[in-house]
């Protein structure tokens, strides 16, 4: 559905040495994906979404929809924005102040040069999009008056109403307040799989990312490092930075011992020595040092001495702290010179001082690259 | 006295009208053909440019007068930057110095009105290329509230007295009509070297500049500001203290004479109207508009409304500027007062 | 949107460059325009300042005289000293008390905020002429200052002597305070509340939050315009002409006037004036770009619901209303009471009982009766409104391109600001020769006099635009052309609408300057099309101060009702626009 290829953009920053935008970028989607751009500020996901939106013009690279070419920068074709058909939601909703909700919704129909609405039509049409974004009978208010989340389905509404081919979503979220940030979520996710539309969504929250997408690239400097699954993304992160960005992982240092096939269970040797069982991606080199993450969840704690299977390998460690998160309960383990982060469902909290011992499951611990 | 300026009024209106039938018929006839004329002027339009236009058209009521008022400098500039892109408005133009470019342009048609016949030589050129309209008497003036009427200078070498320095405006006007027509007098009056003397003295009292017009300056002495300056017109300070003002002008004599001339463009695009324009304004009945509103006249058979303004019936002398002087010697009298009071 | 790091790898034709941003069009159109308004007054100038003429007028030589005797004329370099030494100082009296008004008024819970209005829109209103000559009467010789001093001291000479660099400095910082009320407060009213919030909460004072945080945030804005201010300041004519000059002191711009009264005008010599005029405001342009461009990171207002909270002062709130109201005698009501007083009197003199018995409404009845002031009147109300409304045009797309760095915005930035460096005079000479060529009849029009006005005042619309646009969130827009409009579309449906505070503002200061406007319409004025100017030039150079002070105040009257008026219905539409 969505092609981009080789999509770069580069802008020298006059104000700091870094240099902003993006380099290289290339994926196709299929219909109906919702696909995130997941990264920290700055890494380019936003670049990106503008330039498929026709709001930046790429250095190089091509960009379709379907058949239709928006962009190729070798044959010097750029389709202006307003004629790309795309819908687009902004960060600060981009609400037009002068309008009523009604117009606001209108103005794509109002404006479209490829065919008429009819009155009738355009008033069916909005009503539609209201409905669709649960602002039925909001028509008449002026835009001044909505609360921000009002807003956020005003905008949505607008970007909705002409039905376009693709969604751009530019961190729609981020000015919400938490609760309304839950449910706007659920919901944009549910409204997106009724319509069946592409979508692409920028954020930096990777809840956000991994609790809606079909699709994400995590995005460091200007480049995809990982595009996967949600479920990938978070099991297997391809390298210590997306391991790092989703979710707090612990990062062990060691070296490879064997030989390992690629996507095998292999053994994994800690500096200490100590073997633990660890998931090989894309393979194992006998004797290379090697980053392996393991999730905080994905360990299992055991009180000190207790048996245990030999096969399931293990640490031993101290608590050092212990944080009650409500549903679980967070711990600090020091083992030999490193701490590790824990979570364990909530039953009994264990109190700072105690030795226990760490269990590692076969998948817990993926080998990650750097 | 009031019979007998009113039977002298009455009188001098039984000429006018004779006068008025000297008028070539055939330039009525073709100034009415034309239909209007375009006057560029220097003169004040409520005090006297409005009330000639109108007296004008009361007399001649199919002839239209658009008339459109700046300084000398701005009439010129505007003469000579439409005869050189070749699109000529104007068709009269006055000023006391505004000629002068336009002589030297070539841009002032010739034209011996016949009102002006019995004007005094010095008042008209003699190729016919101006003549005078109304006349300025340049003095000095004083403000009689701060100074007592036998204090007040009687001479030139009274201007001197060290209680005047700093005291003593005068205005900021490049023409015969501000220092450098003082310094003309002066010149003329004391003769080179005596007069170059008593310019470097006159200096060192700092007269001080206005950047004005003779009737500001003439206001600032009646507010107090300065009780004396030089260069004011006699007829303002006389206006003035008819109203109540606390001002005198003085016989400081020569006084310093300044004309102000009218004159047709050449190429103009309605010459007949401006020549029966300048006929008017020249005639008897012209000169007495002037008079009624406060300017002194130039035609010798026209009093001016305060009779003794005048130097015949004021008993005072004046040394004229005439335009052929000052265009020869205008910018070595600007240079000097540049050189002197700068 | 963004050329600015595709030069290199993007093969570039004009096609593609046409394809990818619609707004070239529209860049090019504007500057095609603004280049044929602006540009030819700009050669002939250069062009005066280095040939020789003949008596026409013709060129008939190079020359480089002119630049030569201001070199060696010993007055050139003071007048040069003494154009920044007043330039600068009457810019920062401006802005210290235009500033402080402004915050008061913008950002605190002062009382009596209403007569901060008042006073601006009135003295905006005002010819500048009349304010100067208001305070030259009150700190004049005779005036109420020095006599009162005298009376109370026995002393013989004066407190304030007004000739002086120190009286041109505060006339000329007292006339421009309005405007830079009425610029900063839109800079403070955009500012975001939350940081001075923030500030108090740490427990600064109020006046280390003003110094620490109000003040740093406004720096870019507030430098902006003391540049701009410091530019209109180098060009002004009133008060040097009236306020220094008999205080013997001299600046460019009286030097270029004393060389435009001689007979004939010495035009190489004031151009040759003009031209250094024009490379001091160049290189002050420069920064002003420069600094105008970092105060966009300052202040934005979102599509979001925006009402900044106003600062409690606690007890310094009635310092702060006495400071309100001393700014409203001191701007105005001395002023026009001057002016009452003035226009009372048969002829000038000073404040006195004696004088009572004297007072009349002579001067009333003369304007009043005196015909022609209709025509005048109604000649320089189109002139002035058919002006703005074409600035306001013409600066909205220039603005906005500029503004959002469009194609050739810079370009286009730079062309609207030119005439900035033109002294009035020197402006009104040069519109004349330019369209004295033109085979078009527009000259002894009022279209000359229009266009004049449109070529020097269009860098305020510029200003007022582009301000506006760097306030609207830049989002506003490309959600209209991601929904399918064009930029033109985009312009008329989002950008216009969103302007109109803007716009409006900008139209009724433009008007109410144009109305003011002395050197240009003296010169540009034809029989048939006079403006109130010439009646104003007048009255003044015929010293009928009393006939010119109730004219004066008639037309302010006349002004004061116009920008009211404008003034409700800008109020109304402002909150159409952005909510109560």
């Amino acid at each position: 559905m969505l092609r981009v290829s080789g999509l770069t953009k580069i802008y020298a920053n006059r104000y700091d040495s870094q240099t902003g935008g993006v380099r290289d970028m290339s994926f196709d989607l299929p219909p109906g994906t919702f696909f995130t751009l997941l990264g920290p500020s700055g890494c380019g996901k936003t670049t990106t979404l503008r330039c498929i939106a026709g709001l930046e013009r790429p250095d190089t690279g091509s960009i379709a929809v379907g058949d239709t070419v928006l962009f190729d920068g070798a044959h010097g074709i750029a389709v202006p924005m307003h004629r790309r058909g795309i819908g687009m939601v902004f960060q600060s909703y981009a609400i037009w102040p002068h309008m009523t909700v009604f117009e606001n919704i209108a103005f794509p129909l109002r404006v479209a040069k490829d065919r008429r609405y009819g009155r009738q039509e355009i008033a069916t049409m909005v009503d539609e999009a209201l409905g669709t974004v649960g602002l039925s009978g909001y028509g008449e208010r002026p835009a001044t008056r909505l609360s921000g989340g009002q807003q956020q389905r005003v905008a949505l509404a607008r970007a909705l109403v002409h039905r376009p081919q693709l969604l751009l979503l530019d961190e729609p979220l981020s000015n919400l307040d938490a609760s309304l940030r839950e449910d706007m979520r659920a919901e944009l996710r549910r409204l997106q799989q009724q319509i069946g539309i592409t979508t692409i969504y920028v954020t930096h929250d990777q809840s956000e990312a991994l609790a809606m997408s079909d699709l994400i690239a995590v995005m460091d400097r200007g480049r995809v490092v990982q595009l996967d699954e949600p479920q990938a993304i978070y099991c297997r992160p391809a390298t210590e930075f997306v391991a790092a960005f989703i979710g707090a992982a612990n990062l062990l240092s060691g070296i490879c011992p064997a030989a390992v096939q690629p996507g095998n269970i292999g053994q994994f040797q800690l500096t200490g020595g100590d073997l633990i069982p660890c998931l090989f991606p894309t393979g194992g080199v006998a004797g290379a040092a090697i980053t392996a993450a393991v999730r905080p969840e994905s360990i299992e704690i055991a009180p000190d001495g207790a048996a245990t299977t030999a096969a399931a390998g293990g640490l031993h460690g101290t608590i050092r702290a212990a944080s009650f998160l409500g549903s679980n309960i967070r711990y600090d383990i020091q083992t030999g010179d490193r701490e590790l982060r824990v979570t364990v469902s909530a039953t009994s909290m264990l109190p700072p001082g105690t030795t226990v011992r760490l269990i590692f499951p076969p998948n817990a611990l993926v080998s990650v690259g750097t | 006295m009031r019979f007998l300026s009113a039977f002298c009024a009455a009188l001098l209106l039984s000429v006018v009208t004779a006068r008025a039938a000297d008028i070539d018929p055939a330039l009525v006839d073709a100034a009415k053909k034309e239909g209007e004329v375009t006057w560029y002027s220097t003169l004040i339009v409520n005090q006297i440019l409005r009330p000639m236009v109108d007296a004008f058209n009361a007399k001649y009521p199919g002839i239209k007068v658009n008339y459109s008022r700046s300084t000398n400098s701005d009439v010129a500039l505007k003469i000579v930057n439409e005869a050189r892109a070749r699109r000529g408005q104007a068709d009269v133009f006055d000023g006391t110095n505004s000629i002068y470019p336009l002589l030297d342009a070539g841009l002032v048609a010739d034209y011996r009105p016949k009102a002006a016949a019995g004007y005094p030589a010095d008042l008209k050129d003699a190729n016919g290329m101006w003549t005078a309209m109304n006349a300025f008497f340049l003095t000095t003036c004083y403000n009689t509230n701060l100074v007592k009427a036998d204090e007040a200078p009687k001479t030139y070498d009274d201007l001197l007295d060290p209680k005047w320095k700093g005291k003593i405006a005068w205005v900021n006007d490049p023409t015969p009509q501000g220092p450098p027509g003082f310094i003309h007098n002066i010149l003329v009056t004391m003769g080179e070297d005596k007069g170059m003397a008593y310019l470097k003295k006159f200096a060192a009292q700092e007269p001080v500049f206005i950047p004005a017009s003779q009737r500001v300056v003439l206001d600032k002495v009646i507010a107090g500001e300065y009780p004396l300056a030089v260069m004011t017109m006699n007829h303002h300070a006389a206006i003035s203290a008819k109203q109540g003002a606390p001002v005198a002008w003085i016989k400081m004599q020569p006084l310093s004479e300044s004309i102000n001339l009218i004159g047709i463009v050449k190429q103009a695009p309605h010459p007949n109207a401006a020549r029966l324009l300048t006929e008017f304004v020249l005639s008897d009945e012209g000169q007495k508009v002037l008079a009624d509103n406060d300017y002194v006249p130039v035609s010798p058979s026209v009093p001016a409304k305060i009779a003794e303004l005048k130097p015949d019936a004021g008993h005072f002398t004046a040394n004229i500027v005439t335009p052929d002087m000052a265009r020869d010697d205008l910018p070595k009298w600007t240079a000097l007062y540049h050189e002197l009071f700068r | 949107m963004s050329f600015s790091g595709a030069a290199g790898s993007v093969r570039w034709s004009p096609l593609t460059l046409l394809r990818s941003d619609q707004r070239w069009p529209i860049a090019l159109l504007i500057g095609v325009l603004l280049a044929l308004l602006m540009l030819p007054p700009l050669w002939i100038l250069l062009q005066d300042s280095v040939t020789t003429t003949n008596a026409i007028g013709n060129v008939t030589g190079f020359t480089l005289a002119h630049f030569r005797r201001l070199v060696t004329d010993k007055g050139a370099l003071t007048s040069v000293w003494n154009t920044l030494v007043f330039a600068g100082g009457s810019t920062v009296l401006s802005l210290i008390t235009g500033g402080i008004l402004a915050w008061l008024v913008e950002r605190t819970n002062a009382p009596l905020k209403v007569l901060a209005y008042l006073a601006t829109i009135i003295s905006m209103g005002t010819p500048y002429i009349l304010h100067v000559i208001a305070w030259l009467f009150l700190l004049g010789k005779v005036g109420p200052l020095n006599e009162g001093w005298r009376a109370l001291t026995g002393a013989n000479g004066n407190l304030f002597e007004v000739n002086s660099m120190a009286g041109m400095i505060l006339i000329e910082g007292l006339l421009w305070s309005p405007l830079v009320f009425l610029l900063l407060g839109a800079t403070f009213r955009a500012a975001n509340a939350d940081m001075e919030e923030a500030a108090r909460m740490s427990g600064a004072t109020v006046f280390d939050t003003l110094r620490r945080v109000s003040v740093p945030l406004a720096m870019p804005a507030i430098l902006a315009l003391a540049l701009f201010v410091f530019i209109r300041a180098i060009g002004g004519f009133e008060v040097p002409a009236l306020v220094g000059m008999p205080g013997r002191i001299f600046v460019l711009s009286t030097d270029v006037y004393e060389a435009t009264i001689v007979v004939p005008p010495d035009l190489g010599y004031a151009a040759a004036f003009s031209v250094i005029m024009v490379a001091i405001v160049a290189v002050l342009l420069y920064f002003y770009g420069r600094l105008s461009k970092n105060a966009e990171r300052y202040h934005s207002v979102t599509g979001k619901g925006y009402r900044p909270r106003p600062f409690d002062l606690g007890g310094w709130r009635w310092l702060a209303g006495a400071i309100i109201v001393a700014n409203f005698c001191i701007v105005l009501l001395l002023p026009l009471l001057t002016l009452l007083w003035l226009s009372l009197l048969p002829f000038m003199r000073a404040f006195s009982v004696a004088a009572l018995p004297t007072l009349t409404l002579r001067n009333y009845r003369t304007v009043l009766q005196a015909g022609g002031y209709l025509d005048l009147a109604l000649n320089s109300l189109t002139v002035a409104a058919g002006a703005a409304t074409a600035i306001m045009l013409i600066a909205m797309l220039a603005g906005w391109i500029a503004a959002r760095r469009g194609p050739g915005g810079r370009i286009l930035d730079q062309l609207a600001m030119l005439s900035l460096v033109f002294p009035g005079i020197c402006l009104g000479v040069a519109v004349m020769e330019v369209y004295l060529r033109v085979p078009l009849p527009i000259y002894g029009t009022l279209w000359i006099i229009a266009i004049a006005y449109v070529i020097r005042y269009m860098p305020y619309g510029m200003r007022y635009v582009y301000s506006g646009v760097l306030q609207l969130h830049r989002e506003l827009e490309e959600a209209a052309g991601v929904s399918g409009a064009s930029a033109l579309t985009t312009l008329k449906r989002v950008v216009a609408p969103l302007l109109t505070p803007a716009l409006a503002a900008g139209w009724l200061f433009i008007f109410l300057i144009a109305n003011k406007e002395l050197a240009i319409a003296v010169l540009l004025a034809s029989p048939g099309s006079q403006v109130i100017a010439v009646a104003i030039f007048d009255a003044w150079t015929n010293g009928q101060g009393g006939e010119l002070a109730a004219f004066g105040l008639i037309w302010t009257a006349l002004m004061t009702v116009i920008a009211f008026v404008f003034f409700m219905q800008m109020r109304r539409g402002a909150t159409d626009v952005y909510g109560a």
